[in-house]
């Protein structure tokens, strides 16, 4: 009996030991490359709030011109071109333009035609696409970001008629 | 003397009984292999994402933009942009809202461009988008 039991256990080393053997075999063959693949994001960099001056002329219940002021918004400077949109979310009467931003601090106006209440709600879009960048992303694969400025600022009034900073 | 054989004989027939058992155990298993490597990009440049032209949509209503450049930032010296060529590329223009996606371009990196600062290429067109509805860019190049 002893002898069997050894026979029995030698033949069951001998098949674990035969079927490691493959699968270590098996997996000595796999060899594993990889494509390139750089995947990063970065943020659009916007000015502060606060930071542009909004400035209007108005008569006969009509906003005729806004003149905007960068005061505090380094993302675009003179020369750079400026986009707005103002809309009368009240009365939905909308108007935009663009202008040239000159001087310091950079400013300029647009000539629109929106229906002017000191108790209406506004919202206001002040748009820039200057060579200016915003903070540097990195991936941990090694792509590396950076955004220019886009949206200078979004910001709206709550029946306080148009904004005088956005 | 009979003993012995009797045990030989039973000895012989117990092994022959387990040996033929394990032989009809049918084991069979799938390939399995496992393996790591580098996940690397083209490049380790830093790029710059600028906005192409912003045209008014009455739709919107607002300024929207249907291009976004992508330039080489890194100095020609240590630039090595020019191993992205031909790979694929896609550049997602993100909103505020849980970093929703607006609007995403794809093609592939023009075999134009060069290892010098400035060299940079313009995605594909997209829809119209609200430039000031977009707080974030995502490229993605390879893969």
């Amino acid at each position: 009996m002893p002898r069997t039991r050894t026979l029995l256990r030698f033949l069951a080393a001998a098949a674990v030991l035969t079927a490691g053997t493959a699968v270590v075999g098996r997996a000595a063959g796999l060899t594993t490359s990889s494509h390139t693949l750089g995947a990063v994001s970065a943020v659009v960099p916007v000015c502060a709030a606060g930071s542009v001056t909004v400035g209007n002329t108005n008569g006969a219940g009509q906003i005729s011109q806004i003149t905007l002021t960068l005061t505090s918004c380094a993302g675009a400077v003179d020369t750079d071109t400026l986009y707005a949109v103002l809309d009368d979310t009240t009365t939905t009467s909308i108007g935009d333009g663009t202008c040239p931003l000159a001087n310091t601090p950079p400013s300029c106006s647009i000539t629109m035609s929106v229906t002017y209440s000191a108790t209406d709600s506004y919202s206001l879009e002040v748009l820039a696409k200057p060579a200016v960048t915003g903070t540097t992303s990195s991936s941990a694969n090694g792509l590396k970001l950076v955004s220019e400025y886009l949206t200078l600022r979004t910001c709206t009034t709550a029946a306080t008629g148009p904004p005088t900073t956005c | 003397m009979k003993r012995i054989i009797g045990a030989a004989v039973a000895g012989v027939l117990a092994f022959s009984g387990i040996y033929a058992l394990a032989a009809s155990l049918g084991v069979t298993s799938n390939t399995l292999g496992a393996g790591t490597s580098v996940v690397s990009s083209c490049t380790a440049n830093t790029l710059t994402v600028s906005y192409g032209a912003l045209t008014y949509t009455p739709s919107v209503p607002g300024y929207t933009l249907t291009t976004v450049t992508i330039t080489n930032n890194t100095p020609t010296l240590t630039s090595n942009w020019t191993a992205c060529k031909g790979l694929a590329y896609k550049v997602t223009l993100e909103g505020a809202t849980g970093n929703n996606q607006l609007v995403e371009a794809t093609g592939i990196v023009p075999a134009n461009i060069t290892n010098t600062l400035g060299s940079s290429f313009t995605t594909a067109a997209f829809a119209a988008e609200s430039a000031s509805l977009v707080t974030g860019v995502a490229v993605v190049i390879g893969g």
